[in-house]
């Protein structure tokens, strides 16, 4: 073989074998309730460009804004607003965090199947988790008592959830805490008397949800604000989003990012 | 088309949210129009209203919105008040039941982005540098067997604190004045909450993963300034190295040994005109260059989450300097649960204390003055129970039996024996 098509096919393979040096690589943390959404997305992303490298994780909402704010990971998921606290400990980092809207969420009260009701208002659903109701023919049901699943208190939707239901008072000490949506759920859907809350993704036939103030959780009443327990899903950055980081939320956010969110059960804002 | 309207709206909403007069109800319902005429999508509308309420909130938090003066968005003003009965009980006739109010102020600013100041004035005597406390209803000069108060002295506003701090990055920070103790204690055998030191200290912090961080302070504690003593400036240096680890999602564990310096200790007056302390004449006899190791295990949900947290915790102290006697060692023990913080309405935490310091183990001018007035040649057994009556507002009942490790002979301060003392305070706390 020539020496010159040596030297080429040399350099060519020293390229391909360094390619994985100059993948870009971003980490994605936080909130279990957008991790879904951040999973597909970043599968369906790289299997288009196959040079990106984006690893995904969850934690809770709270785990995800400390890491964008000490810079160890470059997308923070959350389901909550960040706090006053977090921006100014952010700030006195030297980070400039940016929110990005990526989707919208209902937080769907659920109860077992069995379960004959179907209707509570929201004062109902605050008094059952702040133990002020604690059987279930206090609300016209069967004559049981009330198990009560929340989520542990590093999670978005537990914020979400006391901020926009409870009014900021503790949850009754005898919830049974869980560390994540699909946690929940799955309890919900093994215990008869239970009630718990989820994202709205997590449905399932295993559970059932409950209408709040009359009004189901759906993508059409979470985007208009008739369902009062709904939130936006955020993703955060340091300052405007470069590179990888970037073209993904690009993604997440553009129409196709949308339908994945839609699929996923979410509220897609397209 | 579509697309100038979105930029025309955004326009509008950045010059609504910058104007003073403009509320977050009336961008709201501009969205709202705007959607309902089918300009915007809901989704393009919630995009709106939520991305700018953020960036307004991370302008506010910075202290860059332009509509409010600086100061008034990088100045935080807090206090707090407490009024206390306290029954103490060193004989069966020898009682003293008194009613007692503490109230701090104080602001802290920041002067730039790396630097800020804190000033903070509170209730207290002159006299007494650990206690804020004064007591109500007295006014002349007080003789008890145990207590013998300087006329005119009993409520004063004393200085507090008075620093300026320098964050030289995310992981070390210089503070130097009068400032609140750098030094992270698991239990109050050593330092009276109430007690600032002044002086210098530098705290260092770095996180190495998700689940652990180690962090150093160290302290330079002026402790009196008197140019008529052959010590004038006699110094306290302390290193604290220490970590804080998260075993798991429920169980952490925060550890620290602290090494202590002392300077012109030695041979030098005692600070106070009673010590319990070993002397010579009027002099400290010893040094109390010490190390104290000190850890907090913290347990989330314990017992199948019966009670929301739980901590097991305990300190030690051991005086290293040269010719000190056998009563040099004193260690702190304890448990609480319940409630990580009492901040809101039917929080609740239970503490159990117990505590032992040797005569010389420890300067008797810095351990917790509730405890048998903060002396050393001591043990203690402790029970507390804050309960949340609002936010930021709680009861606490603390109950103290104490007595000397030796024998003391009778004296105007008391009979001979032990001197068992008794001692409940109920607290009620308010912050702001």
């Amino acid at each position: 073989m020539k020496t010159v098509n040596k030297i080429l096919l040399t350099g060519l393979a020293v390229l391909g074998l360094a390619m994985p040096a100059f993948a870009e690589k971003i980490v994605v943390e936080g909130s279990t309730t957008v991790l879904p959404i951040a999973q597909k997305a970043a599968e369906v992303y790289m299997q288009k460009n196959p040079s990106a490298d984006i690893s995904v994780r969850g934690g809770g909402s709270s785990v995800g804004i400390a890491s964008i704010i000490d810079g160890s990971c470059d997308i923070a998921d959350s389901s909550r607003p960040i706090k006053d606290t977090e921006l100014e400990k952010a700030a006195s980092n030297g980070r400039d965090i940016k929110a990005h809207v990526v989707a919208m969420d209902g937080i769907a009260v659920v109860i077992h199947p069995s379960n004959g009701i179907n209707a509570l208002s929201k004062s109902q659903v605050k008094d059952i988790f702040t133990g002020k109701i604690s059987n279930w023919s206090q609300l016209g049901g069967s004559n049981e008592k009330i198990v009560a699943i929340s989520r542990d208190t590093s999670s978005g939707t537990f914020e979400a959830f006391m901020e926009l239901v409870l009014d900021k008072q503790k949850v009754r000490p005898d919830a049974i805490m869980q560390a994540s949506n699909q946690a929940v759920a799955t309890t919900v859907a093994r215990t008869p008397n239970a009630i718990g809350y989820v994202g709205l993704g997590f449905l399932s036939d295993a559970i059932k949800a409950v209408s709040v103030d009359g009004i189901m959780p759906s993508k059409e009443t979470v985007l208009t604000g008739k369902y009062k327990v709904g939130r936006p899903l955020f993703m955060y950055t340091n300052g405007a989003p470069k590179g990888l980081a970037k073209e993904f939320l690009d993604f997440v956010k553009g129409p196709e990012g949308q339908a994945l969110a839609d699929e996923l059960g979410y509220v897609g804002l397209k | 088309m579509k697309k100038l309207i979105i930029i025309a709206v955004l326009a509008l909403l950045s010059v609504c949210v910058m104007a003073p007069q403009a509320k977050a109800g009336e961008v709201d319902l501009l969205v709202q129009k705007l959607v309902e005429k089918g300009i915007l999508t809901p989704g393009e509308g919630q995009v709106l209203i939520t991305e700018t309420k953020e960036e307004v909130k991370k302008q506010i938090a910075s202290g860059k919105y332009e509509n409010l003066p600086t100061w008034l968005q990088t100045m935080k003003l807090k206090g707090d008040f407490r009024l206390r009965y306290q029954h103490d009980r060193h004989t069966s006739t020898d009682t003293e039941n008194r009613a007692r109010i503490r109230a701090r102020l104080g602001v802290e600013a920041k002067v730039n982005d790396q630097m800020k100041v804190g000033i903070g004035i509170a209730t207290g005597k002159v006299s007494d540098p650990r206690s804020t406390n004064v007591t109500l209803g007295q006014t002349g000069s007080k003789d008890s067997a145990y207590n013998t108060e300087t006329p005119g002295s009993f409520k004063n506003i004393i200085l507090d604190y008075a620093y300026g701090e320098y964050a030289f990055n995310k992981d070390i920070t210089l503070i130097g004045g009068k400032f609140a103790n750098p030094l992270w204690r698991a239990t109050d055998l050593l330092w009276d909450s109430d007690l600032n030191p002044e002086g210098v200290a530098i705290k260092f912090s770095h996180k190495m993963s998700s689940s652990m961080d180690l962090f150093m302070n160290n302290l330079l504690f002026i402790l009196d300034e008197d140019t008529t003593k052959e010590s004038k400036y006699p110094m306290m240096g302390a290193i604290q190295p220490g970590m804080n680890f998260k075993i798991s999602d429920s169980l952490s564990l925060k550890g620290a040994v602290t090494g202590y310096f002392f300077s012109g200790v030695e041979k030098r007056d005692t600070f106070r005109n009673w010590s319990t302390n070993s002397v010579n004449g009027s002099n400290y006899k010893y040094n109390y260059n010490s190390v104290n190791p000190s850890m907090e295990l913290s347990i989330k949900e314990p017992l199948w989450g019966v009670v929301p947290s739980a901590a097991i915790f305990s300190e030690g102290v051991f005086n290293v300097s040269k010719d000190v006697d056998n009563a040099r060692g004193g260690f702190a023990a304890g448990v609480k649960f319940g409630a990580e913080k009492v901040s809101n309405k039917g929080d609740w935490q239970a503490k159990l204390i117990y505590a032992k310091l040797s005569r010389d183990a420890w300067m008797d001018v810095f351990p917790d003055s509730d405890r048998y007035s903060g002396k050393t040649n001591m043990k203690s057994y402790e029970a507390a129970l804050a309960y949340g009556l609002g936010k930021n507002t709680y009861l606490e009942l603390d109950y103290y039996y104490s007595q000397s490790l030796s024998k003391v002979a009778e004296s105007t301060t008391g009979p001979a024996g032990y001197r068992p003392a008794h001692t409940l305070q109920i607290d009620w706390n308010l912050k702001f």
